[in-house]
């Protein structure tokens, strides 16, 4: 009785909605695409001026043209300026060495604003003066000067005037 | 690329010279702008890159040895000028490269020569973050679609090396966008 009852089912009585397989491939892309966010994507989105690769050649070959128009020849082969520049130097050594100047700067030669704006002018920092100094100072050399009375006065007679006194109060 | 030989023999004579120029502007203007334009992102930069770049072959020319194929060794130019510009506008903006990649992917909004819409800028984020070897991989392969083989020359990476970066910087990008 099964076997009889069997031949009978002859469909499996599922059913599919309407249009389903017609429009199964397009929805399977739409869903690949979803998960492929740059499918889309191949067009960056840049854009070109109108006529920017018509003109462009035209551009670049004035370009190089002009360079090959101002290009400089050199008027002397690098062999022939080998030798000038060598003659020169050895002309220059020798002016130097046989026309040595005696005369030596020295310090007093040197004006004193100047020292002075440069000194300002360089900032020097404390720290920068006390490398300057070659002998070990210690704070006796500024506490035990000794002055003699009979300096103090004559430098007093000498770089003052009685003007100097009355101004002071 | 298969007549760059015969392009080559010409460019290096004086009598052809002018003309073989005038064919290799023809043959890769367009494709060496893109690849420029990618890396650079606006239009004024990339055309000074790309002028930059072919003074530099007509200057150099005499000098190429043929040892790689001429036309990589116009990529491996253009890809040295667009970076090297990319890095001397950074230092003059006093910025470091990265950020300042993505200040130029922000201009875009205002650039007249940008059409794309939110998704394409996106995309354009997404290809800022990646390290710049990887952005040069995604970009010669994804927009331009350069064979493995030609990258390798030009890039002096194996494929196998430049398969996996670009693997890499796929997976990294599509992240970035399904997350932002």
């Amino acid at each position: 009785m099964k076997t009889k009852k069997l031949h009978h089912i002859k469909s499996s009585g599922f059913k599919v909605p309407d249009t389903y397989l017609d429009s199964f491939e397009e929805s399977l892309l739409n869903r690949l695409k979803e998960n492929n966010p740059l499918e889309n994507l191949q067009n960056p989105g840049f854009k070109v001026p109108n006529q920017y690769f018509e003109t462009f050649d035209e551009k670049i070959i004035e370009i190089v043209s002009s360079e090959k128009e101002v290009k400089v020849i050199p008027l002397m082969s690098w062999k022939k300026m080998a030798y000038v520049s060598g003659i020169a130097a050895s002309i220059i050594l020798m002016v130097g060495l046989f026309n040595n100047n005696s005369e030596k700067l020295t310090f007093g030669d040197l004006d004193i604003s100047l020292i002075e704006d440069y000194i300002v002018g360089e900032d020097f920092t404390n720290e920068n003066m006390a490398s300057l100094v070659t002998e070990d100072l210690t704070l006796d050399n500024f506490m035990d000067s000794h002055l003699i009375d009979s300096n103090l006065e004559d430098y007093i007679l000498n770089n003052s005037s009685a003007e100097d006194y009355l101004n002071e109060q | 690329m298969d007549n760059d030989i015969d392009l080559l023999q010409q460019l290096k004579s004086d009598k052809t010279k002018e003309a073989a120029f005038k064919e290799l502007l023809k043959l890769y203007k367009e494709r060496l702008y893109w690849h420029i334009r990618h890396i650079v992102k606006s239009h004024d930069d990339a055309d000074d890159v790309l002028q930059n770049t072919f003074i530099k072959i007509y200057r150099n020319i005499h000098a190429f040895k043929g040892e790689s194929k001429l036309f990589s060794w116009m990529y491996r130019i253009a890809t040295n000028e667009a970076i090297t510009h990319l890095n001397q506008n950074a230092k003059r903006q006093n910025m470091a490269s990265e950020a300042f990649q993505n200040l130029a992917i922000e201009q875009l909004k205002a650039d007249a020569y940008f059409e794309g819409d939110d998704i394409q800028l996106k995309l354009q984020k997404a290809i800022a973050t990646l390290p710049e070897k990887q952005q040069l991989v995604f970009n010669m392969k994804y927009f331009q679609d350069l064979k493995y083989k030609d990258m390798s020359e030009i890039l002096d990476t194996s494929e196998g090396a430049l398969k996996a970066s670009y693997h890499i910087a796929t997976k990294k990008i599509e992240e970035y966008l399904t997350e932002n």
